[in-house]
């Protein structure tokens, strides 16, 4: 096992406690209110969520009893089993063999887990054969006792009867043990087993069943802190100087120290940005392993072709962005990619691909998977969704909102449940948290040839390179990256057609003229000739902006628009300019759809509407 | 921290800040109140209402400032003591333009009584209790829902259409 993959298991081991534990907040809440579907559901992801991330990062045995876990949950989920006491007993006691398994593998990772007794019980109840419960104290106390002789790390009870260490870890599983039941049993052990004080504090260091509120931690490389501290010294002598200066009487110098103290400010600015921000990089790897492992298990051949690992991305963003990836690349693998009986019978290679890129686009971040399987047949989903009874029978959807079925909860198009995936709680909870980062996601299908799902998420903290552009008496910022060129255009390169509105003739390319001034509602300004044309290309259609002057390129920090300011779609948000003074970010696909080029004199009626309101 | 028109009449000790816009006097609850600050230059809104005086900059926080004046149909004083008033409306911050600010008043319970219904006054459905006292009378506005901002996304639908057409 090498390093990363060491890294991966730890992290993967500290979010499982944390699963674990809002898990058991969950089965207790259902104890109160068995009739609940919503807390199923989430105790459901959680479990799908445990099952999917412990599988990817090689923990193989974790993985397979979750999954006799989930499958069990299905079953209380679906009704078959009684929501009894004995049932959520079950359950709770199966959250607690998780966690002191958890606990266990972050001792030790090589530990092996002594799963058979609760094992039994679940593939029982799955049967349907609920109620041959063993005793619960001795499958706890058995499987941690056998848990306990392969860990390392618990100190085991030298000369200890056969009892010992089942009492010792019994008491390190009180800390997050509920059931009162059980309880009462082990209260007496734990009179005799004082000895066990030092195995308490493991369990108890990850939150225990009052749910410890998290702190948040992020690693930045000392190299970074090292640059940002020095840098901060620098500042303080500059202020230092500064403060020196202010009684000497030579204007030059002050004016030296205040430009050196703006390119030191700008430093630590781009360092404190950076602090946050981490490349993708470590979360796309994770994909390789789940393509790998997933494709194996379902005996396709598949590749990952990942792009733009070093975008980087705000840290809490790429966290929970993490789990939602893993579904849509596991899709992507199982129901996207066909097998190669099917491929080679279409005349497609063997091999399956998955491609992973992220990059920018507009000041929002792109993730997209686009895999050349089989696409999405809407028809097939439509019919699908009224079987199940998700529809009534007489609804008709378009293509598009038949595709977008695939978010409905509860709703899988494979026809059986397999240990990969199609138990229909993936889709929904992908898009709900995308949704909570504020985020979308599109899907774009082929049938035959494949489909993409792009999450689009905001950067709220970035800072962008922007161009900062004038017109009237007003400037504007638009997002370098979206400027392809910039020129003033020569007298006859600008046409007037009816029907196309205004155009720019480039190079033998004829790109709509969009004039800024006129679709903020401006008179029409002055002479093309003296104005700049911004050609914009990253949009499907590529146009011409019109703007009157640049002024230049600065780096922007980009603000959120309030609430109130939220319909002003040509605008993606707002910046602070040199001077002070607040200036609009231009969202040129947004200014590309309002300004489809129309005729003037339609335009001069608009014109003249607003100049009479 | 909202208090509608029964808790407006009969929360006795609510604090208020007194403004003018042109000759008529106005209170809101001092508890929206962030800080108050003279009229900065202005950023215009493009494709905005047009009580939409533009954005400002507040210490790297980008804020959008209103003028009540035009949305309830008041005629400008211009005075030198005009101010924008930063209040608070929960989620977002508003910048609200105001001919002068007059003071922090505490209305007794009994000072204070229901706004006439007068269903075709443009303001009227922003008033929530009238204030009176020795020299004359206080309007209080109910500032969240002034900028509830439905009927201006409304406006702005309008606005789109228009264009499209």
């Amino acid at each position: 096992m090498d390093d990363f993959e060491k890294e991966l298991r730890a992290g993967f081991l500290e979010e499982a406690a944390q699963l674990l534990s809002d898990a058991e907040q969950s089965f207790l809440s259902l104890e109160a209110n068995p009739g609940d579907a919503t807390i199923l559901d989430k105790i459901f992801r959680l479990a799908h969520n445990f099952k999917g991330s412990a599988k990817a990062v090689g923990f193989e045995q974790l993985g397979a009893f979750a999954h006799v876990f989930e499958s069990f949950l299905l079953k209380v989920k679906n009704g078959d089993v009684e929501r009894s006491t004995a049932v959520i007993s079950l359950l709770l006691r199966t959250n607690d063999f998780l966690t002191a398994s958890v606990t266990a593998l972050q001792g030790d990772m090589a530990a092996v887990l002594q799963d058979s007794e609760l094992r039994t019980e679940l593939e029982a109840g799955i049967r349907g054969e609920f109620g041959a419960t063993a005793e619960p104290v001795k499958g706890l106390g058995e499987a941690v006792a056998s848990f306990n002789s392969e860990n390392t790390d618990v100190p085991a009870t030298s000369g200890a009867d056969e009892e010992a260490p089942t009492a010792e870890d019994a008491v390190a599983l009180m800390a997050l043990e509920t059931d009162r039941r059980i309880q009462k049993e082990l209260d007496a052990i734990e009179a005799s087993a004082s000895e066990a004080v030092p195995v308490t504090a493991a369990p108890a260091a990850f939150g225990g069943p009052a749910k410890a509120v998290a702190e948040e931690s992020i690693r930045v490389s000392t190299h970074r802190l090292e640059r940002l501290i020095n840098i901060v010294g620098e500042m303080v002598i500059l202020q230092t100087v500064l403060r020196e200066q202010v009684y000497s009487t030579d204007p030059t110098l002050l004016r030296r120290t205040a430009h050196q103290l703006g390119k030191v400010t700008k430093e630590v600015q781009d360092i404190s940005m950076s602090l946050r921000m981490v490349p993708v990089k470590q979360t796309f790897q994770k994909m390789q392993r789940i393509v790998r492992d997933t494709a194996n298990v379902l005996g396709k051949k598949v590749h990952l072709h990942l792009q733009g690992e070093e975008t980087e991305l705000d840290k809490t963003v790429l966290e929970s962005i993490s789990d939602p990836l893993v579904h849509l690349i596991r899709n992507a693998v199982d129901h996207g990619i066909e097998n190669s009986e099917r491929r080679a019978s279409h005349g497609k290679p063997v091999e399956g691909n998955v491609h992973l890129s992220a990059f920018h686009e507009s000041g929002k971040l792109v993730i997209e998977i686009r895999d050349d399987g089989g696409g999405i047949d809407g028809a097939m989903l439509l019919r699908k969704a009224k079987e199940k009874g998700v529809l009534p029978a007489s609804a008709s959807l378009s293509e598009k909102e038949s595709v977008n079925l695939i978010f409905h909860p509860g709703f899988s198009t494979k026809q059986e449940v397999s240990e990969v995936s199609g138990r229909g709680v993936g889709m929904d909870v992908v898009r709900t948290n995308i949704e909570m980062l504020q985020g979308e996601i599109q899907i774009q299908t082929e049938v035959g040839k494949g489909s993409t799902f792009r999450v689009i998420l905001p950067l709220t903290l970035a800072i962008i390179d922007g161009m900062v552009v004038r017109c009237g008496e007003e400037r504007f910022v638009i997002p370098l990256a979206q400027v392809h060129e910039s020129m003033r255009p020569a007298v006859g390169d600008v046409h007037f057609n009816v029907g196309l509105g205004e155009v720019l003739l480039l190079r033998g390319e004829c790109l709509p003229l969009v004039r800024l001034g006129t679709v903020l509602g401006r008179k029409p300004q002055r002479e093309v000739t003296d104005s700049i044309a911004i050609v914009i290309r990253s949009t499907g259609k590529p146009y011409a902006l019109l703007v009157d002057d640049i002024v230049g390129q600065y780096q922007i920090v980009i603000k959120k628009l309030g609430a109130e300011l939220a319909r002003l779609k040509i605008f993606s948000g707002s910046a602070v300019l040199g001077d002070g003074r607040p200036a609009f970010i231009l969202d040129p696909p947004e200014l590309a759809k309002i300004s489809v080029p129309t005729a003037p004199p339609v335009r001069n009626k608009i014109i003249a509407e607003r100049m009479a309101s | 921290m909202n208090k509608g028109a029964a808790g407006a009449v009969s929360g006795a000790s609510e604090r208020y800040l007194r403004f003018s816009l042109g000759e008529e006097e106005f209170a809101i609850p001092l508890l929206r109140v962030r800080e108050v600050i003279a009229v900065p230059d202005v950023t215009p809104i493009p494709q905005s209402p047009n009580y939409f005086l533009g954005v400002i900059n507040l210490r790297g926080q980008v804020i959008t400032v209103v003028d009540l004046r035009t949305k309830l149909g008041i005629k400008p004083l211009n005075s030198s003591e005009m101010a924008v008033v930063i209040c608070d409306l929960g989620s977002i911050s508003l910048g609200v333009v105001v001919d002068s600010i007059n003071s922090v008043v505490t209305p007794r319970a009994e000072d204070i009584s229901e706004r006439p219904e007068l269903k075709n006054q443009k303001a009227s459905e922003y008033i929530t209790s009238v204030y009176r006292h020795e020299k004359g009378m206080v309007l209080l506005l109910d500032i969240t829902r002034l900028f509830s901002f439905e009927d201006q996304n409304t406006a702005g639908r309008a606005n789109q259409t228009g264009k499209a057409a």
